[in-house]
C-alpha cells in the first residue's frame, strides 16, 4: 500500500501563486501534507518543527534565496537534514545559472514553465534513480556526473581540495 | 586531495519508502496533476495579480533616476521582479510578459550605473509591461506586442 499520503512536502516560493500550482499538482497526485514558506529563511524555520522529505524551491527569493538554501541544507552544521532531495524552479535557463544550482548541490533543476509532467519527472527520477552523494573538500551534495559514463576530462575531483 | 579522498555516500532513499506505489506517478496521475494544475492557472487573472509588481517595479525605477547612487540597488530589485514576472508569464499564459520580462533581467544584470540611455531601456521595458498587462495580451498572437518585444531585445542586444 503506498504511503504518499504520509509524505511531507516543503514548497518555497515568494510568489504565492507559484505555490499554489505546484500545491495543486502535489494534491493531485495524493500527497497531503505540503507546507509552504516564502523564501529559505521562512523554510528552514518551519523544517526546524516540521520532518520534510522533499524539498522544491524557486532560486529568486529574498532574504535567503534558493542557492543559498540549499546550500544551508548540505553544508550547515545546523542543517535540518543534509541528503534531503531538492528540486529546484526557476526562470533561469543560463548554462551558468544551471551548473551554480548544481554546485549548490539541488538535486534536479526545472526551468519554468513548470509542467505537471517536469516536475513528475523529477521526482520519479529521485525515487529510482537518486544520485548518490559525494564529498570532498568544496563540494557536498548529489554527484554530479548524472550517469556512470566513461570520463575522459580532467580529473576535476582529485583538484577540488 | 586524491582520489581516495572523495567520500561517496548512498543516503536512504526517504523518498522511496513513501512513493511505493508505481501509479503515483503513472500516466492517469499526469493526467490528474495537468488538470489541477489548469484549474488553477484559470482561475487567476495575471492582469490583477500583476500590478503590484508592476508599481512597485515603476517605484524602483523612480528612485533610479531620482538618485543615481542607487542605480545597483535599485536594478536589483527591478531585475528581481522583472524575473518574477517572466516566470508567471510563462505559467499563467503570458508568453509576451516572459519574453519582455526575460528582456529586462538581460539588461538590467549586474548594471552598476545607469546613464540617461539605459534608464530610457529601462523605462521602455517597464511601459511594454505595462502596456501587456493593461491591454490582457494573453496567450500567442499580437503582433504589436511581438514588434515592441523584438525591438526591446534589438536595443538590449546593442547596448550591453
Amino acid at each position: 500500500m503506498s504511503r504518499i499520503d504520509q509524505l511531507n512536502v516543503m514548497i518555497v516560493d515568494d510568489n504565492q501563486h507559484m505555490r499554489s500550482l505546484v500545491r495543486a499538482i502535489m494534491e493531485a497526485i495524493g500527497i497531503r501534507n505540503l507546507i509552504e514558506a516564502r523564501d529559505g529563511e521562512h523554510a528552514l524555520d518551519k523544517m526546524r518543527n516540521n520532518e520534510v522529505h522533499l524539498v522544491i524551491t524557486d532560486w529568486n527569493m529574498e532574504p535567503m534565496d534558493g542557492i543559498d538554501f540549499t546550500r544551508y541544507l548540505r553544508s550547515s552544521p545546523d542543517s535540518p537534514d543534509p541528503f534531503i532531495p531538492v528540486i529546484m524552479l526557476t526562470g533561469h535557463t543560463e548554462r551558468a545559472k544551471v551548473e551554480l544550482a548544481r554546485d549548490a548541490g539541488v538535486d534536479e533543476f526545472i526551468a519554468k514553465p513548470v509542467t505537471a509532467k517536469a516536475l513528475l519527472a523529477r521526482i520519479n527520477s529521485i525515487v529510482n534513480h537518486r544520485r548518490p552523494f559525494i564529498r570532498t573538500g568544496r563540494y557536498f551534495g548529489p554527484d554530479r556526473r548524472r550517469k556512470n559514463m566513461p570520463f575522459d576530462g580532467p580529473e576535476k575531483r582529485a583538484d577540488e581540495n | 586531495m586524491t582520489k581516495k579522498n572523495i567520500e561517496i555516500i548512498h543516503p536512504a532513499n526517504k523518498l522511496k519508502q513513501y512513493i511505493t506505489d508505481p501509479r503515483s506517478l503513472n500516466a492517469t496521475a499526469l493526467a490528474k496533476a495537468e488538470a489541477a494544475m489548469q484549474k488553477v492557472a484559470g482561475s487567476i487573472d495575471l492582469t490583477k495579480e500583476a500590478d503590484p509588481t508592476l508599481k512597485e517595479m515603476q517605484a524602483a525605477y523612480q528612485t533610479m533616476k531620482g538618485d543615481p547612487s542607487q542605480a545597483q540597488a535599485q536594478g536589483q530589485r527591478i531585475y528581481n521582479l522583472a524575473h518574477d514576472l517572466r516566470g508567471l508569464g510563462s505559467n499563467f499564459n503570458y508568453p509576451l510578459l516572459t519574453r519582455i520580462g526575460g528582456s529586462l533581467c538581460r539588461f538590467i544584470e549586474g548594471l552598476e550605473t545607469a546613464s540617461d540611455t539605459q534608464l530610457e531601456i529601462i523605462r521602455a521595458h517597464i511601459d511594454a509591461i505595462r502596456a501587456v498587462l493593461h491591454n490582457k495580451m494573453s496567450g500567442e498572437g499580437h503582433a504589436i506586442g511581438i514588434q515592441i518585444a523584438e525591438g526591446l531585445e534589438t536595443l538590449v542586444r546593442e547596448e550591453r
